[in-house]
């Protein structure tokens, strides 16, 4: 049996695939098949067999693809290559990963560097890299190891020495949890100064004169000149450093300490609101500091451990939106957010509105459209928000295929009639959808000039017609149907006021709690009928 | 500090003053809530008594209301009046002493104790005004004559009565008095038969049988409260807690009672509403009570009369806090409106003014008011003609008016009346929505709809009204007027400021009237400034968004000058909410330059600021004090 077989025909593996198949949403197995698959062709080299390569390939892809947030798979996917010597599927596969995280994961781009400093030959390409890096994980509050690799970079292949000092001098200002480390190296440095002309590395000469008193140019005794020299240069370090410790000890004692988990969670493992509440906590502090790298850096990390949940999505969205005024970004990010979340409500609900915002009115429709085929049918679809949010942005793009204001087809109609025949549908399964006399009140608040009677006959007729218990026995029902009427700008105050007490006379049920909400009525709109109705009622 | 007593001690000599150091001191010590302070004031007064024979006027007159200062405060404790008896009997003579007890039962007529003393004190001092004491043993027999430990009053009055009349009203006396179940009825009905053997001459229309059957049935109803009476510990008012025991005793007592009427045990009506105000004696500040008493009275059909009486007797008592029985008050007097329109109005304006005085947050009240008003005195039936009608509703919105100018103008130009005196700033929003509820929904007068909106919408007491905003939105939803609805969205939350649930419900309201009634090419011509400007979004869509649990959008943009961040609250207290700490930071930072922009030469030293202030103590920002605090006692 040639090797793939072999692996393919074992009763372990089509256990594994199973087990796949059936809980896709399940982190663990896809874990245990990739395991599997590894261990059988370890020692992994150039000899791999073809098909074998192929289906840990596309296990790979399929791994990531249904977790994209799914950091470390991406390195041991791209290592996978590498010892395979496919170095163009490396790069390939690392460019894909930074994408998917906005470039903004250091994990990734640690070892895809570290990968970098070996198999990327021209220095020029590499230091690219490197500031690329730099632009986005920099604030990252564990980015020391990124930033010693820079450092040692700089230190390996560079010509110029100010270069490596001015690298080490801004590591200095970057509040991140090894920062001390930094501060050694720069301790190290000063101590290793023999010449004063060397002081000119950490500080242009015109600065050490005025601020310091420094002067390289100095003439007489040497020594003891360049210890007292270096002692002031190490005081202002000092003093550096107690800034940024205070910065460090804030957030980490604030926030960093208090997280309790740092990479991506399966779907089927529950995040404590805790988590949630604390990763909203700290993406706050962010925005106040008006930091904007740091800010964006903490919504990428926030959104890699909540992706399953809409919080950190829809708080990066509304602060693109308010913040940056930036639509477009705003719409990718809810993009990603509604294949991640498991909760989509809101996150489309705000993704209409940024489409709106953008004029992107194509979009919208299309999205419309899916949502009415996918869903067995967006009457039935038990998310109340979901389907009056459909019904909302389908109005709003039908309003605009009505050019004309004064067409007689619209003056007679409320509602569009397949909108409308919508709502009338969903009213009709009563108690067992939610959000029906929402719904109700709803279609109330669209009352003006023209639409009062439409809205009497075709709703609150039609329901009384019908028979429609749910609402008939329920007090709100009634009194919607009364301030229907109340606010009816075409007729009287004694037209409504006698159209309502006809109503109440023929009708209404006769039960405490309907009273309730008909008195609460009274009290608010006809005080001179309280004593009616409480005859009606005795 | 302020004395409690400044008034009183204020005129006196201040050798008087210096020689009373203990008196003047407790006095300025008072604490109201504490029954030892209280304390130490009285026996203080008493000492000043003892030491001088025969003050003089103004020492008498300042020790006199230093205790009737106590006493109106707490009418309930008797054991101050008693001494306020005795003291006044020293300082002013017998006759003022015998008229201190009888202020003191106008105040606390539930105490037996007072009218045993009362009535002893008239006994030995008048007998001869036979008529006048009848007349208060009477009194006090429906007062405090079925109290259960009554037997020393029903003795004295006995004994009296003995004295002064015929056998016949005695033997009345006691009739009733045997069917009372009181601690020593087994007493009564031995004197009684006793009584009977004495006069076998006349007829008294009952036998010893029937004695004994009555006392069967009253040992019966002894029997079956003793193990609550004999629960009851503390019978008097204090100003420290009850204690849970006896709190429940008295519930279960009361439920028991109440639900006497369904067994053989045949409590009277009497005995159970004596109970009730035996209760509130140690009870008074529980409305627990409070309501178990009202609701036993409105579910046996008492009169009325009696129902108003006692709502508001405990809206008078309780404490502040107390809401229930109070609203139940207002209920009560609503639903029974038609009982007798006159004296229930008048009611309800003084209690709603009452309520107005001590809850002047509730604005509510004012809307009860209204409506009631409404009823009161300018509703009109259907079947009025419609002339009638309309002219009533007009008049109301013309009365409405003028409350409103006179408020607002600070002057009296229309007649003033009791909704006048109980407008304040946080309930005048209220009469204008009626306002304008009534010009826009009953008058029809669109016109003068809109001049309202102008008029009151420039005033800055109405500029965070929920209720006025909430009408002025539905009015314009209803006009249609996306214009004004544009403007209305854009100034929530910065110059008008609701509370953010409100402001939510008006977002995601407006968001859905504007989607269903608005259309694309209205909406682009409302955006399309937004790409010039750096404003906030001015856009009725996304608007909603953003807003949306923010209570302060500003906030959320950037557009405050960034090198001023630093002085700004929020940053000082970032990550720590009310904790301020002037963070220090370096001012030339260089951390976002790359490495090219700095030229191959090194870059600058650091410049700090706040360096100094690392190690300085935190400050808290205490906003309950500064703010909260500040805005109460305004």
């Amino acid at each position: 049996m040639d090797p793939f077989n072999s692996v393919v025909s074992n009763e372990k593996f089509s256990k594994l695939t199973l087990n796949v198949i059936n809980y896709p949403k399940s982190l663990e197995h896809w874990e245990n098949i990739i395991n599997y698959l590894i261990d059988e062709v370890s020692p992994i080299n150039k000899k791999l067999d073809k098909k074998l390569y192929k289906l840990i390939v596309t296990t790979y892809e399929s791994l990531l693809f249904n977790f994209p947030y799914l950091e470390n798979y991406y390195i041991d996917y791209g290592l996978f290559e590498y010892k395979l010597g496919n170095i163009s599927n490396v790069h390939k596969i690392f460019k894909n990963g930074l994408k998917v995280f906005n470039q903004k994961s250091v994990l990734v781009w640690v070892s895809y560097l570290q990968l970098c400093n070996e198999i990327v030959t021209d220095d020029k390409a590499l230091f690219k890299k490197y500031e690329k890096a730099e632009q986005y994980i920099g604030m990252h509050f564990y980015s020391g190891e990124f930033w010693e690799l820079y450092l040692n970079l700089i230190k390996e292949r560079s010509i110029s020495k100010i270069r490596y000092f001015s690298m080490l001098r801004k590591i200095l200002e970057y509040p991140i949890y090894s920062f001390s480390k930094f501060y050694a190296i720069w301790l190290k440095e000063i101590d290793n100064v023999r010449d004063l002309k060397q002081l000119s590395l950490f500080a242009p000469r015109d600065e050490l004169k005025k601020k310091l008193k420094i002067d390289i140019k100095f003439k007489s005794r040497k020594g003891p000149y360049l210890f007292e020299c270096k002692k002031k240069l190490k005081k202002i370090t000092k003093e550096m450093y107690s800034v940024i410790q205070f910065q460090v000890l804030e957030i980490y004692s604030l926030f960093e300490s208090n997280l309790s988990i740092q990479y991506y969670v399966s779907p089927d493992k529950l995040i404590p609101t805790s988590e949630i509440e604390k990763w909203e906590g700290y993406i706050d502090y962010s925005i106040n500091t008006r930091n904007e790298q740091l800010i964006e850096i903490n919504f990428q990390r926030g959104l890699i451990i909540t992706a399953n949940y809409d919080a950190i999505w829809i708080k990066y969205s509304k602060w693109l939106i308010s913040s940056q005024k930036d639509l477009v970004s705003a719409k990718n990010i809810l993009i990603d957010g509604l294949s991640m979340s498991l909760k989509k409500s809101k996150i489309i609900k705000m993704l209409f509105d940024v489409l709106v915002g953008l004029n992107d009115y194509d979009s919208l429709e299309y999205i419309l459209s899916q949502m009415e085929k996918f869903s067995i049918n967006i009457v039935d679809i038990d998310d109340f928000e979901i389907f009056w949010d459909f019904i909302q942005f389908k109005m709003f793009l039908a309003n605009n295929s009505l050019k004309s204001r004064y067409s007689e087809s619209q003056k007679n109609s409320f509602l569009p009639e397949n909108i409308f025949t919508l709502i009338l549908n969903r009213l009709k399964y009563e108690g067992s959808k939610e959000g029906q006399l929402l719904l109700l009140h709803y279609l109330v608040q669209l009352q003006d000039k023209d639409n009062t009677k439409i809205i009497e006959n075709k709703v609150f007729k039609q329901i009384i017609k019908d028979n429609l218990e749910y609402y008939i026995n329920d007090g709100t029902f009634w009194t919607l149907y009364s301030q229907l009427i109340y606010f009816d700008p075409s007729s009287s105050y004694l037209e409504k006021r006698r159209s309502i007490l006809n109503l109440w006379k023929t009708g209404v049920p006769h039960t405490d709690s309907v009273k309730e909400l008909l008195s609460e009525f009274c009290f608010k709109y006809l005080p001179d009928d309280i004593d009616n109705l409480d005859d009606l009622f005795a | 500090m302020v004395s409690a007593f400044q008034d009183e001690l204020g005129g006196l000599d201040p050798t008087f003053l210096k020689e009373n150091s203990e008196l003047v001191e407790n006095c300025n010590q008072l604490e109201w809530d504490d029954i030892n302070s209280l304390n130490d004031v009285v026996s203080s007064v008493e000492k000043v008594v003892l030491r001088y024979k025969n003050p003089n006027q103004q020492i008498k007159n300042c020790l006199d209301s230093i205790l009737k200062k106590i006493l109106f405060r707490y009418p309930l404790l008797f054991g101050y009046w008693k001494k306020l008896t005795a003291i006044r009997y020293q300082l002013f003579g017998l006759e003022k002493s015998i008229e201190t007890l009888s202020e003191a039962l106008e105040l606390f007529p539930a105490s037996l104790e007072l009218w045993c003393d009362y009535l002893n004190v008239l006994c030995a001092n008048r007998p001869n005004e036979v008529e006048f004491i009848r007349e208060k043993f009477m009194i006090a027999k429906n007062l405090i004559g079925y109290q259960f430990l009554s037997d020393s009053f029903w003795d004295k009055y006995i004994e009296f009565e003995s004295k002064n009349s015929d056998p016949n009203s005695l033997v009345d006396i006691y009739k009733e008095l045997i069917t009372i179940p009181l601690h020593q009825y087994a007493r009564y009905s031995t004197a009684f038969k006793k009584l009977l053997s004495q006069n076998m001459k006349n007829d008294f229309n009952i036998t010893e049988n029937d004695i004994d059957k009555t006392i069967k049935s009253t040992q019966l109803q002894v029997n079956s409260i003793w193990p609550f009476e004999s629960r009851i510990k503390q019978s008097f008012f204090n100003l420290t807690p009850v204690k849970q025991e006896e709190l429940e005793n008295w519930n279960n007592y009361l439920e028991f009672l109440i639900s006497s009427k369904s067994t053989n045990i045949n409590i009277s009506k009497k005995f159970i509403d004596s109970t009730f105000e035996r209760c509130f004696i140690p009870c008074q500040f529980y409305e627990h009570f409070w309501s178990k008493y009202t609701g036993y009275l409105i579910s046996s059909n008492e009169n009325y009369l009696k129902v108003i009486e006692t709502y508001e007797k405990g809206t008078k008592i309780l404490p502040k806090d107390c809401k229930q029985l109070r609203l139940d008050f207002i209920d009560y007097l609503k639903k029974n409106f038609k009982l007798n329109k006159d004296y229930i109005f008048e009611v309800f304006g003084r209690t709603i003014a009452f309520l107005n005085s001590i809850w002047p947050n509730e604005t509510n009240l004012i809307m009860e008011y209204l409506v009631m008003l409404k009823r009161y005195k300018y509703s009109a039936e259907l079947d009025q003609t419609d002339k009638e009608i309309l002219e009533k509703q007009t008049a109301f919105s013309n009365y409405l008016n003028n409350s409103i100018e006179n408020y607002l103008n600070k002057n009296n130009k229309f007649e003033s009346s009791l909704l006048q005196s109980i407008i304040n700033d946080n309930n005048i929003s209220v009469l204008v929505v009626e306002l304008i509820k009534i010009n826009w929904l009953v008058l029809k007068n669109t016109m003068q709809t809109i001049k309202y909106f102008n008029q009151f919408s420039k005033n800055p007491i109405f500029q965070n009204s929920v209720s006025f905003w909430l009408i002025y939105y539905k009015f314009e939803k209803n006009c249609k007027n996306f214009t004004k609805l544009n403007k209305f969205i854009d100034q929530l939350g910065t110059q008008i400021i609701l509370p953010t649930q409100i402001m939510n419900d008006i977002l995601d309201d407006y968001k859905s009237f504007y989607l269903l009634k608005s259309n694309i090419s209205a909406y682009q011509a409302t955006t399309t400034k937004r790409l010039h400007s750096n404003e906030l979004l001015n856009d009725p869509i996304l608007f909603n968004s953003i807003k949306c649990n923010n209570p302060n959008p500003n906030n959320f943009s950037l557009t405050l000058n960034v090198s001023d961040w630093h002085k700004t609250v929020n940053y000082k207290s970032n990550g720590h909410p009310g904790i301020i700490v002037e963070k220090p930071q370096i001012t030339n930072p260089i951390m976002e330059q790359t490495l090219k922009s700095f030229n191959n030469t090194a870059p600058p030293l650091p410049s700090f600021r706040n360096i100094e202030k690392i190690n300085h103590p935190i400050k808290y920002d205490d906003a309950f004090s500064t703010i909260y605090l500040q805005e109460s006692t305004n």
